[in-house]
């Protein structure tokens, strides 16, 4: 078997593993939706009288800030799960000539296939709730999988080097639930701590394509880089524990 | 009834002192969510409504006191989700053994609330670190009333969802919550958000943080929603364990 076939194989083999459940379908649809208007509609609570350090409406930077989170919550904790479910069975295929980079790669493009899913329905979202409309629709959608991407490796780094479940989620959960809070723009924390929270710049492209139709491009690189960094911590740590018999 | 409630709760504390990863994880993430919090947001006086009067506090203090049932509310949903679905096996076995629903539900939720303590005192710890509540004893039961209402909310999500669906709803839950819906700082919260699990434990611990008085009212209504919740997770309970 040929490599291109194997990571094929192992990607089918992820996917259908998810999407088997349908309790993971409902909620991987429902809740982007729900993140969005929630987050939404418990900004639009707060005075608009300069108590958070949002560019527009409180209710758009909500909206924004629920697709975002919704996105990367989800891709990681995915992320997360399928490195810890698979592990020994990971090992066992590492042992019959999986190299360690096709097992990552296969989860790698698992992750963006759902991200891809996630994004979609927070870009619907956006554009069905949001009064103002989108005002660029692929550039909102390239930053959501974008964050999806970055959580979903995130997850991945994670659920190698913290192989159980409770604990990884713990982590997990809370890096998402801060780097979120950080990456809103709704506090008045300085750009140079700001710009390291994985999400920020996710975040930033998103926001310029719904408030001002462009795509944030100088959000793009660094968002990249980070996708990058994650990906060969994820290989790296991946490729020990693989080697080390799945043990971390 | 009360040995076997002593056995099981002895036996969890033993599986629980040999995860020092999880014990470690209990005590840093509360330091690292408030005190990174505090340490990054400018300290400005910033408007916050409490008990209908509209009072100005520190943005700083505000971040302690109000990160603190934040992140005892996300860490004891996870540990209350992780604990049921880790000893669902034990527990249809202990079913069939003869124990009632009751004892395993009052056993795991008396596991959870060591869980809970550990993260409240750590979180306590910075809080207090950061700045000084007005009654600090009613600070700190509003505190475990927090993370007892979302451990026990987490025992009834993994009841009855798996573990990849329940860390999705325990996720957002808290956060949306505790740090959205229940914040002072709204001047225009929707009616329905009083009937959030939230709600009673951050009006008495906002209450006990920044006013003189003791919130007796709010922290016996945060106790009735607990032993509502307790009563809704020993049914769940004991209709996914019910011995046929």
């Amino acid at each position: 078997m040929n490599a291109s076939r194997r990571i094929t194989t192992g990607v089918r083999a992820s996917t259908v593993s998810f999407f088997r459940e349908p309790l993971n379908v409902a909620l991987l649809l429902a809740l982007p939706a729900l993140s969005v208007q929630i987050y939404g509609v418990s900004l639009a609570q707060f005075p608009d009288v300069g108590l958070f350090d949002a560019a527009g409406s409180l209710e758009t930077t909500g909206r924004i800030t629920g697709a975002v989170f919704a996105t990367g919550a989800l891709a990681g904790v995915l992320g997360l799960f399928q490195m810890i479910s698979a592990r020994n069975a990971d090992h066992r295929l590492s042992l019959c000539g999986f190299r360690p980079v096709e097992l990552v790669g296969s989860r790698f493009v698992t992750v963006l296939a759902v991200s891809l899913v996630i994004s979609a329905v927070s870009t619907g979202t956006l554009v069905a709730l949001l009064s103002t409309g989108v005002g660029a629709p692929l550039a909102a959608l390239a930053g959501l999988t974008l964050a999806g991407l970055i959580y979903g490796l995130l997850g991945l780094v994670v659920g190698t080097a913290l192989p159980r479940e409770l604990e990884g989620s713990l982590v997990l959960v809370m890096l998402a639930d801060m780097d979120n809070v950080f990456a809103s723009g709704l506090f008045d924390i300085d750009e140079s701590i700001t710009q390291f929270a994985p999400l920020s710049h996710p975040h930033e492209i998103v926001r310029q394509a719904v408030v001002d139709g462009t795509l944030a491009t100088g959000h793009v690189l660094p968002a990249l880089a980070h996708v990058f960094a994650f990906a060969l911590l994820g290989v790296g740590v991946y490729a020990t524990t693989i080697a080390n018999g799945g043990d971390a | 009834m009360q040995r076997r409630v002593t056995t099981v709760l002895s036996m969890g504390a033993r599986e629980f002192s040999r995860t020092p990863l999880l014990l470690a994880l209990l005590v840093f993430l509360p330091v690292y969510i408030i005190g990174v919090f505090v340490w990054l947001v400018s300290d400005t006086a910033v408007p916050a409504t409490i008990d209908g009067v509209r009072v100005s506090v520190s943005m700083s203090a505000f971040a302690a006191a109000f990160m603190t049932p934040v992140a005892v509310a996300i860490l004891s949903g996870i540990v209350g989700l992780f604990l049921v679905q880790s000893s669902r096996a034990a527990d249809d076995r202990l079913r069939l053994a003869g124990y009632r629903a009751s004892e395993l539900v009052v056993a795991r939720v008396g596991l959870l609330a060591v869980g809970t303590v550990v993260a409240a005192t750590a979180s306590l710890a910075v809080a207090l670190f950061a700045f000084s509540p007005e009654t600090v004893a009613a600070f700190a039961l509003a505190t475990v009333l927090c993370g007892l209402t979302y451990g026990v909310l987490g025992v009834i999500v993994g009841t009855v969802l798996d573990r990849l669906a329940g860390v999705y709803v325990m996720l957002f839950a808290p956060m949306v919550d505790v740090l959205m819906f229940q914040n002072p700082l709204a001047t225009d919260s929707p009616a329905w958000t009083a009937a959030l699990p939230g709600h009673f434990a951050t009006d008495a611990l906002v209450g006990a943080a920044f006013t003189a008085g003791v919130p007796l009212d709010d922290l016996a209504a945060a106790s009735g929603y607990l032993l509502v919740l307790l009563g809704v997770s020993v049914l769940t309970f004991y209709r996914t364990t019910a011995v046929e």
